[in-house]
């Protein structure tokens, strides 16, 4: 037997088989997978069935009987709420300054970028394309729904950039994104809010006329960047061996737990103004934001504790014996270890607290569920609860859909479970 | 060189530096600031409401409510006192979750198990079910379930009708009711008979378990023997304990019957479809967390198919699925607060009207609800606690 080595000829493959790749026909698989037993034939049946049975109507419902176009009509009360017309273009900054740190972020810390240059580039593509227009079925009036395709072109371009100042590469790129993070909140707050009653270029929006998706978004982020440092401290306080600490964490912790998050907001809306002395009026927003934060807070401690818990006592021995004082060792070498392990936990923390602001709507909040429902009432979109209602759920899927997907990124890039 | 020798000699830390006098400092301090800061808000709480002319007290409850609570049906009316107003809430509370709780474990493990079956598009469907459920806010689905679903159906004129037993319209679905008769009084003495007998032999086959070493289907013959004695009681007593209430279309309206109002099933539905989807990811681990070696020893011992499940599987996998499924209950019932959205007065919802209605924020929310809840959430860890006692690896 001689071995050709330029290819393999018959003489050869007949002696030495490869061994047998599963490989089926359309019918093998379909026996295979399907009808490999009799129930499992029975069950095929029932599952078309079901998909039949619900698929069919909704179906029908979304392409012939719904009517889509109360959404293109009212994108900009849905997503901003009553935010003031001439001033969305500060929304939108903050938007694109998003798009911009996502790209960056995505460059230096993430690996394979290339499929968020696809990402970005396919949505300037659509922004400057006109299918989006056609697509939406609309007839006429198109000019409200400009804004956008030019809003995705924007965020295409910005995420490109960030891509691009990402390419710089080295360590001081992925501080600036880190640092990009920390520092987004207090100036997207900033851009949002303006300077004062009468200033030329940037007047003050007040908070009773944030709205839309946009509240959704500020009252969730700023739970959780609040609620990330009172959450470690009320971790701490909860694992000391001091008493006081002890008990005060632990009625904190268990409190807010204990009760469903309504109770908290209708509790922070009528008893903050009677805690506080008569001259001290807080705003309606805020004290939403301080009942979400003291909740989120409460699950962030017990996140944050199980982390803690994980992190074996020779980190703290060793911390103890380089001679470093309780808050360094806290700071340099436990705090860092156990807050990377709770990662997948605050993203799912992160994501449950971005639905649970629907519930705003519950104490009058504009955001985006109410927004929805206050277009119903409106006569044109009577009727139109389902298209709405559908619509705001799918924007709470993708919105959570994309958070899973960062942190399923944060985590591949922090390496967890293979150091 | 003095202050070299003073280094190692020095017998005592001062007091400044001893960790102990600290650590007490530091908590005093902290107690003094905390019972500082509280007492600071009580107080411009009371003078808040003394400002308000209403103290804090429980009087209040007393007062007629003058609202009505329309489910269940004439259990609240008017001129009853707010704490009536609360009891019919709290009811209905501990109604809806006890129901979801049911129907969301069953649906959920259903699902769980679904998710790892060998049928590919049961097993794909059942992925979508769950992924497309999880990332949408709960009370924007109920209120889709209710505004989109149930306030769709057909006008009471043209109901969905099945025979005589079932109408569906959008005043809600109605079934048949069974009345008690002069006889129900005996039948319930049988079921207690037959709940004793049931208990007997439950208490019998644990016992030949822990004696032989045998494994009979306890918990099969605890439920059959109930049910036996139950069909038996009602087939010899001479008249049926209990006679049918048909729904009857009249006017406008369906009288009779049994009547699921649109909002208690919009809320049942929306917290079972969303727990549920979260109770089958638990049930998936729990299974999955059983290692494929226990199934396969299990195979070797010549267990059958059922067998394996019943006694190697589900007893590993139950200690996995367990802790987490009950912080599951626990969220359903503080999720079932949500049902104020769509106007179902639950205890959230009656603690809401009732705060509006007399002013009486502190001692609704703090007095009242809140405990409510607390109280529920401790049943359930205690619970779980003792669960996971119970089923605890017994390591020798």
């Amino acid at each position: 037997m001689t071995i050709n080595v330029t290819g393999i000829d018959k003489e050869i493959r007949s002696d030495m088989l490869p061994p047998p790749i599963e490989r089926y026909t359309v019918l093998g698989w379909i026996v295979k997978n399907l009808f490999s037993s009799w129930y499992n034939g029975i069950l095929t049946f029932v599952a078309i069935g079901i998909v039949f049975a619900i698929g069919r109507p909704a179906i029908i419902w979304a392409f012939s009987q719904a009517r889509w176009v109360v959404i293109p009509f009212n994108m900009a009360n849905l997503m901003v709420g009553v935010y003031p017309r001439e001033e969305i273009w500060r929304v939108w900054s903050v938007v694109y300054l998003i798009a911009g740190l996502v790209g960056l972020t995505w460059r230096t810390q993430f690996r394979g970028h290339s499929r968020g240059v696809i990402v970005f580039a396919l949505m300037i593509l659509l922004g400057i394309l006109p299918i989006n227009l056609a697509f939406m079925g609309m007839d006429g009036e198109t000019i409200r729904t400009t804004t956008l395709p030019r809003g995705m072109a924007g965020v295409g371009i910005g995420g490109l950039f960030g891509i691009l100042v990402g390419q710089v590469g080295g360590d001081r790129m992925k501080r600036l994104s880190t640092y990009g993070w920390l520092w987004f909140y207090p100036v997207a707050i900033f851009l949002i809010r303006g300077i004062s009653q009468d200033h030329s270029i940037m007047p003050l929006v007040k908070t009773s006329q944030w709205g839309g998706l946009m509240l959704n978004t500020i009252v969730s982020s700023t739970a959780l960047v609040l609620g990330l440092p009172i959450g470690i401290v009320f971790a701490l306080g909860r694992r000391s061996q001091l008493p006081v600490f002890r008990t005060v964490s632990i009625v904190f912790i268990e409190f807010i737990r204990g009760v469903p998050l309504i109770t908290i907001l209708f509790t922070a809306q009528v008893m903050i103004p009677l805690f506080l002395p008569e001259e001290i009026r807080i705003d309606n927003l805020i004290r939403a934001m301080i009942g979400v934060t003291l909740f989120a807070a409460a699950y962030v401690a017990e996140i944050v504790r199980g982390g803690l818990q994980a992190i074996p006592r020779g980190q703290y021995e060793a911390s103890d014996a380089l001679a470093l004082t309780k808050a360094d060792g806290l700071r340099y070498i436990i705090l860092p270890q156990a807050l990377r392990t709770t990662i997948p936990m605050m993203v799912n923390q992160a994501i449950g607290l971005s639905k649970d602001t629907s519930l705003l709507k519950i104490v009058a909040m504009m955001e985006l569920l109410s927004m929805a429902q206050m277009l119903t009432a409106n006569p044109d979109y009577i009727g139109t609860q389902r298209e709405l209602l559908t619509f705001v759920m799918v924007v709470f899927w993708l919105v959570t859909y994309m958070l899973a997907y960062a942190g399923r990124r944060l985590e591949l890039a922090q390496e967890l479970g293979k150091r | 060189m003095t202050s070299s020798t003073n280094l190692y000699t020095s017998k005592a830390t001062p007091f400044w530096r001893d960790e102990r006098v600290l650590q007490l400092a530091t908590q005093i301090v902290t107690l003094l600031v905390i019972l500082l800061a509280v007492g600071w808000l009580v107080r411009n709480m009371l003078g808040a409401l003394e400002l308000r002319g209403i103290p804090p007290s429980f009087s209040f409850l007393n007062l007629t409510s003058q609202f009505d609570i329309g489910q269940p049906k004439g259990w609240h009316i008017r001129d009853d006192p707010y704490w009536n107003a609360f009891l019919v809430g709290l009811y209905n509370t501990i109604l809806v979750s006890f129901i979801g709780i049911i129907l969301a474990t069953v649906w959920g493990t259903v699902i769980g198990i679904a998710r790892l079956s060998s049928n590919y598009l049961i097993a794909k469907l059942a992925q979508i079910y769950v992924e497309a459920i999880r990332g949408i806010p709960l009370l924007i689905f109920m209120i889709f379930v209710y505004q989109g679903i149930f306030m769709k159906f057909p006008k009471v004129d043209d109901s969905f009708i099945i025979e005589d037993w079932l109408y569906i319209n959008v005043r809600g679905i109605y079934t048949v009711r069974g009345v008690p008769t002069e006889t129900f009084r005996i039948y319930s003495v049988i079921l207690f008979i037959g709940v004793l007998a049931a208990a007997i032999v439950a208490w019998r086959l644990i016992r030949k378990r822990r004696m032989t070493g045998r494994l009979p289907m306890t918990s099969l013959w605890t439920v059959g023997t109930f049910v036996t004695v139950a069909i038996v009681g009602w087939v010899i007593l001479p008249d049926a304990p209990l006679s049918p209430e048909y729904p009857l279309p009249k006017g406008f309206n369906i009288q009779g019957g049994l009547r699921w109002t649109p909002e208690f099933c919009a809320v049942v539905f929306a917290l079972v479809i969303y727990t549920a989807s979260f109770v089958a990811e638990i049930v998936r681990g729990g299974i999955m967390s059983v290692t494929k070696g226990q199934i396969e020893a299990a195979r070797s011992l010549g267990l059958s198919g059922i067998d394996t499940m019943r006694i190697v599987i589900m007893p590993q996998a139950l200690r996995v699925i367990i802790p987490p499924l009950t912080s599951t209950w626990m969220s359903l019932t503080k999720n079932s607060s949500l049902a104020l959205a769509v106007g179902y007065p639950d205890v959230v919802a009656i603690a809401g009207t009732v705060q509006m209605q007399s002013g009486r924020a502190v001692e609704v929310w703090f007095m009242m609800v809140m405990p409510v809840y607390l109280t529920l959430s401790l049943l359930t860890s205690a619970f779980g606690n003792w669960y996971n006692k119970r089923m605890k690896i017994v390591e020798r």
